[in-house]
């Protein structure tokens, strides 16, 4: 769901503890955070986000958002790099180890429906939100899911994806030519572009990949949706730390009336 | 029944706890009104409402610093008709008082605001902010004895509803600008908002914040806040409303026995949406364990405590 208009509430946010089932380590920056323990009714929608208070201290003072890769069977597994004090930490948490949780948050994408022909342009630990999208699919869309990452190890969370029944295809992409095609994901979104006709285009990482892939649904007059991460204060909507500009000149909030947004109301260009 | 009594009273109002959200935290209340019970509180304080709608200063708004926020959000607020036409039917449905936060660039816009609003019956109390680091005007009004009485004077003369002047820390003098607020007849002084600061990219070799300047906030800023509400418990009679850095029972505690009749929680609610009540709830546990029945027995209790302080030791 896209806010038409601003929300006044994170609806079904609740504060809880979870509990961390395991650590999975995939490169030394990149990892999986798997967690239980979530509460009865917790049934998070594609593109929402845990946002984790990573310490009791008072250092890193602030939760770290993080979109929900996949959420079955309770456990929400949750792509992490490390990147700073609050991502080091949650790191170095061992099974059991109990984590100060807040959400689900967030608006979700468009669920792929029957019919639907959707590009997705993902980079890094963008791709979870995809992911999530594609658990979600219709069985009768097609998806063609541009994931980008930096080497071979970074590869995670599309076992299945690529078989004949499945209408997901992956296109790997990544930094060192070590799987897939050496490059940006957004090339091969561009030549595929190129060859088919897609109803809308999903994407979320590197805010200069999500640029440029909003040039090109905006040349193709695709609708766009777009995950944005900018800095967040509360999560909730009050503190109005985390805004976006449009073009209209509004900031808007990207906790409540995002993560997901209409890309093509966004201000891609950065001066 | 809560065993212990936490009532309190400022001025014209009854709270019945002294908890309250410093403005700027908690919205107009809808944000969090699924995570807390807002009748739980003692008081709502509402972000701030200026005449018209300001859409804020250009990002990056916050910057989490080591035990604190800087922040320069720039009063973003959808004005006096969006905050009666959106926010007031929503307040309504509450019990405690609604006090509205005032910010304007001159002295005609606050008093714009304060008339406007007078009228609505949901409105108790105004607090005036007279130091927001990111308005200009604002710290002018607050850190000269003459502007301080100025401007309550003014005000005062366009309500009889309580009267909240909320002080800016950077000034030498804060007695001295409490006095002169209480003098012209306000309610009741709010200290501290947040201290001026900035921070700087050393690899961008520029200001992090958009709007350059920003308000640090959080534990951080605790020790300058208890500093100031000591100051002004010995300098005024009306009550003091304390906030910075609050963050659990023992330090709204420490600023009761500093001389603070209530206490607002501001950075903490962005840590914790459940910042308030754990707190009330630490309080009340504080008072118990302590053999207190009643908070108002606290009140500016350190300034008379006999002795001298005890060595202490890091832990």
């Amino acid at each position: 769901m896209i806010a038409t208009e601003h929300r006044y509430c994170q609806e079904n946010a609740r504060v809880f503890k979870t509990r961390v089932e395991s650590v999975e380590t995939l490169t030394e920056d990149l990892f999986i955070l798997n967690l239980v323990g979530f509460p009865e009714g917790f049934d998070p929608k594609p593109g929402m986000f845990l946002h984790l208070k990573v310490s009791p201290d008072e250092h890193p003072l602030l939760r770290r958002p993080f979109s929900i890769q996949s959420f079955r069977q309770g456990v929400a597994a949750i792509l992490i790099r490390v990147v700073g004090s609050g991502s080091r930490i949650l790191h170095h948490l061992q099974p059991g180890d109990e984590v100060d949780t807040l959400g689900p948050l967030g608006t979700t994408f468009p669920r792929i429906e029957k019919g639907d022909s959707v590009l997705m342009v993902g980079g890094g630990v963008g791709v979870a939100p995809l992911v999530a999208c594609c658990h979600d699919a219709s069985q009768e869309a097609q998806v063609d899911f541009c994931f980008g990452v930096r080497s071979r190890a970074e590869v995670q969370g599309i076992e299945g994806f690529s078989d004949s029944k499945n209408p997901i295809q992956v296109h790997l992409s990544s930094d060192d030519g070590s799987v897939g095609y050496q490059g940006f994901c957004t090339d091969i979104a561009s030549r595929l572009l190129e060859e088919k006709t897609y109803t809308k285009v999903f994407t979320c990482g590197p805010w200069i990949m999500m640029a440029k892939a909003a040039r090109l649904a905006q040349k193709k007059n695709i609708p766009f949706f777009a995950s944005l991460e900018v800095q967040m204060g509360c999560g909730l909507g009050a503190c109005l730390a985390c805004v976006y500009e449009t073009p209209e000149g509004d900031f808007i909030r990207s906790c409540i009336d995002g993560p997901v947004v209409d890309g093509h109301q966004v201000v891609w260009e950065r001066t | 029944m809560n065993r212990v009594d936490l009532s309190v009273s400022i001025g014209n109002l009854h709270l019945s706890n002294p908890i309250m959200p410093a403005s700027g935290t908690f919205g107009y209340g809808q944000e969090y009104a699924g995570l807390i019970d807002l009748n739980d509180l003692g008081a709502i304080v509402s972000k701030a409402v200026s005449p018209l709608p300001r859409p804020g200063n250009h990002p990056p708004r916050m910057v989490e610093l080591k035990g604190a926020l800087l922040n320069s959000i720039g009063l973003q607020n959808p004005g006096i008709d969006g905050f009666i036409e959106k926010k007031v039917p929503f307040l309504q449905e509450f019990s405690p008082p609604v006090v509205v936060n005032v910010v304007g660039n001159d002295l005609q816009e606050y008093l714009q605001v304060v008339e406007a609003l007078d009228p609505v019956q949901r409105v108790n109390g105004f607090e005036i902010n007279l130091s927001c680091p990111n308005v200009q005007k604002g710290l002018e009004f607050g850190t000269t004895v003459e502007g301080v009485a100025h401007i309550t004077r003014e005000l005062r003369a366009v309500t009889q509803k309580d009267l909240w002047m909320k002080l800016t820390p950077t000034v030498p003098n804060p007695g001295e600008l409490g006095k002169a607020a209480e003098g012209e007849g306000a309610d009741a002084l709010v200290a501290i908002n947040t201290i001026g600061g900035m921070t700087i990219d050393a690899e961008a070799r520029r200001p992090v914040l958009g709007a350059k300047f920003g308000g640090v906030s959080g534990p951080a800023i605790k020790a300058v806040a208890l500093k100031y509400v000591w100051l002004l418990y010995e300098a005024v009679s009306i009550p003091i409303v304390g906030v910075g850095g609050i963050f659990n029972g023992t330090d709204a505690i420490e600023f009761v026995l500093a001389g603070a009749t209530a206490i607002q929680v501001g950075t903490a609610n962005f840590v914790n949406p459940t910042a308030m009540p754990d707190v009330l709830h630490e309080i009340e546990a504080w008072l118990e364990q302590h053999g207190e029945s009643n908070l108002r027995d606290l009140i500016g209790q350190a300034h008379r405590t006999q002795g001298v302080a005890t060595p202490i030791q890091n832990h």
